[in-house]
């Protein structure tokens, strides 16, 4: 059932969010466009006269467009994601929801697993979109830029070649950080809207955002404390590095290890917070369901 | 078969301070169609919503079948809501392989015919539509269940009396044997011809509950003119 639910979750989102990610690619195409446009008549290589001012005011003014183009719409993913969530739990659609025969712990599971799948989706895109504007956007004399690629594929080399190894565990945290913080965040508003639609009659919606500003602060408070306690330690290790006289490549290796106890804590209080929130949502959409 | 189609025992349900239903005590059998009439507010909704799991009691047990309210319960209760549950950017055949996908014992021919004799547009979409044409959809999905237990909450407030004859007959034809549909309206006297037994409503407390025969036989009454002595404002 679950492969059913995410299935028709996914498709639900995809109608609104597919669209979307081919405005952002095609409003990076325009803006590229119109920016490589200013940098060659900025050079002087490329046509002049009257009126061509104006067409460059015109091109300028695009490209600024675009770019807003671009940011909002990947803002507005995420807000039609909650507004999917937002729909199928907590207005009418929650009556067919709600009432098909599955668990509640699935229907929360699609929904998380086809949010996570869109955020990446929507992050890929967006890479996707600066590289069309390095490559084609940046430079005056040629039709490709490859010179950030040169810089930034010597930049890895080298730092590979100085630590090695070293940045492995590193890399493989920020990446499981990552995931672990979409999570979190996605699981953050879908209980605050959660508990928004049990708690409120009126204003759903209204006391979902309310509540996750209160999720925020407790949040925000217990995390405070736990680092606030990691710290001392952290603080004297750090110290004691200061006496041995390392050497760069060194220095990075025992501040990475020195750093591990404060890097796990950090992932592992995403990954608690989220089980809470994932528990907390699915107990209160079992028992406490309050659909108008 | 021994097995009650629905069981609910000593069932109380709290909004806040307001008893929406207080100690409810119902054992319905399987093969009836029972009407479940009371006045506005009397807890013919919390009652349903209740039995399709919308909602979890303060108090006592609900029994479908032998299933608590849970995915087994919801896989053979029908339920049709007294609003438009369905998305509105779905057409009319998103919803019906919406409801083939998750409903194992829907229909799919049964209620492409339905909708053709209704002469609802297939490949509409939803928001499309008017009010009665979406409570035709609906009701086609539900009906084109073999649910155990039909839960029909207002069926027929919002179509037109020609559409009326024909969803009643649907529900009369689609009766089989093991299947007991409960059908909560206040257009009594438009239903009562298909109705096998009531229950009566009111502030939450089952009033009467009896069969339609014996109110014909015994009073000489129909259940229309019983509920309005019974109701009296």
């Amino acid at each position: 059932m679950l492969g059913k639910l995410i299935k028709h979750d996914f498709k639900s989102l995809s109608r609104m969010l597919v669209p979307m990610q081919v405005i952002i690619l095609g409003a990076t195409i325009i803006a590229t466009a119109m920016f490589s446009f200013n940098l060659r008549s900025d050079s002087g290589s490329l046509l002049t006269g009257t009126g061509f001012d104006l067409l460059r005011i015109i091109s300028a003014f695009m490209s600024v467009l675009m770019l807003l183009a671009i940011i909002a719409a990947s803002i507005l993913v995420a807000v039609v994601i909650f507004y999917r969530f937002y729909k199928s739990f907590m207005s009418d659609e929650g009556y067919l929801t709600f009432t098909l025969p599955v668990k509640s712990s699935e229907l929360l599971w699609s929904k998380l697993i086809c949010a996570i799948i869109w955020s990446l989706i929507s992050g890929i895109v967006i890479f996707l979109s600066l590289n069309i504007f390095i490559l084609f956007g940046t430079s005056s004399t040629s039709f490709v830029n490859l010179e950030f690629y040169k810089v930034t594929a010597k930049f890895i080399s080298d730092t590979n070649n100085m630590f090695g190894n070293a940045l492995v565990l590193p890399i493989i945290e920020f990446v499981l950080m990552v995931f672990a913080s979409i999570t979190y965040t996605i699981l953050h508003i879908y209980l605050a809207l959660i508990i928004g639609g049990a708690v409120a009659r009126k204003h759903k919606l209204a006391a979902g955002i309310g509540f996750y500003f209160v999720i925020n602060i407790i949040v925000g408070i217990l995390s405070t404390v736990l680092q606030f306690m990691m710290m001392p330690r952290l603080a004297a290790n750090l110290s004691l590095m200061d006496g041995q006289n390392l050497e760069g490549g060194q220095i990075l290796t025992s501040l990475i290890s020195q750093m591990q106890p404060y890097v796990l804590l950090s992932l592992g209080m995403s990954i608690v917070f989220s089980v809470v929130f994932f528990m907390a949502s699915n107990y209160l959409i079992k028992n406490k369901l309050n659909l108008d | 078969m021994n097995q009650k189609t629905l069981e609910c025992t000593e069932v109380s349900k709290n909004f806040g301070s307001i008893a929406a239903l207080h100690n409810v005590n119902l054992s319905l059998p399987e093969g009836k169609i029972i009407g479940l009439l009371g006045p506005n507010g009397s807890g013919k909704t919390t009652l349903i919503k209740l039995i399709c799991g919308l909602l979890t009691p303060c108090e006592g047990s609900i029994s479908i079948c032998g299933h608590e309210p849970g995915p087994e319960s919801k896989a053979i209760v029908s339920y049709l809501p007294e609003r438009s549950y369905l998305p509105d950017w779905m057409t009319v055949l998103d919803c019906l392989d919406f409801f083939r996908d998750f409903y194992e014992d829907f229909d799919y021919e049964k209620a492409v015919g339905m909708l053709e004799n209704l002469k609802v547009p297939a490949k509409a979409r939803m928001k499309t539509l008017s009010k009665g044409t979406k409570e035709k959809v609906q009701l086609v999905l539900v009906m084109s269940r073999r649910a155990r237990l039909y839960l029909l909450d207002e069926p027929i407030g919002g179509v037109d009396p020609a559409a009326r004859d024909y969803i009643l007959n649907t529900i009369l034809r689609n009766y089989d044997e093991n299947a007991t549909v409960l059908i909560s309206t206040h257009l009594i006297a438009d239903i009562e011809m298909v109705l096998d037994e009531f229950i009566f409503l009111q502030n939450g407390q089952v009033v009467s509950y009896a069969s339609t025969d014996s109110l014909r036989e015994d009073l000489g009454k129909s259940i229309d003119t019983y509920f309005r002595e019974v109701f009296r404002c």
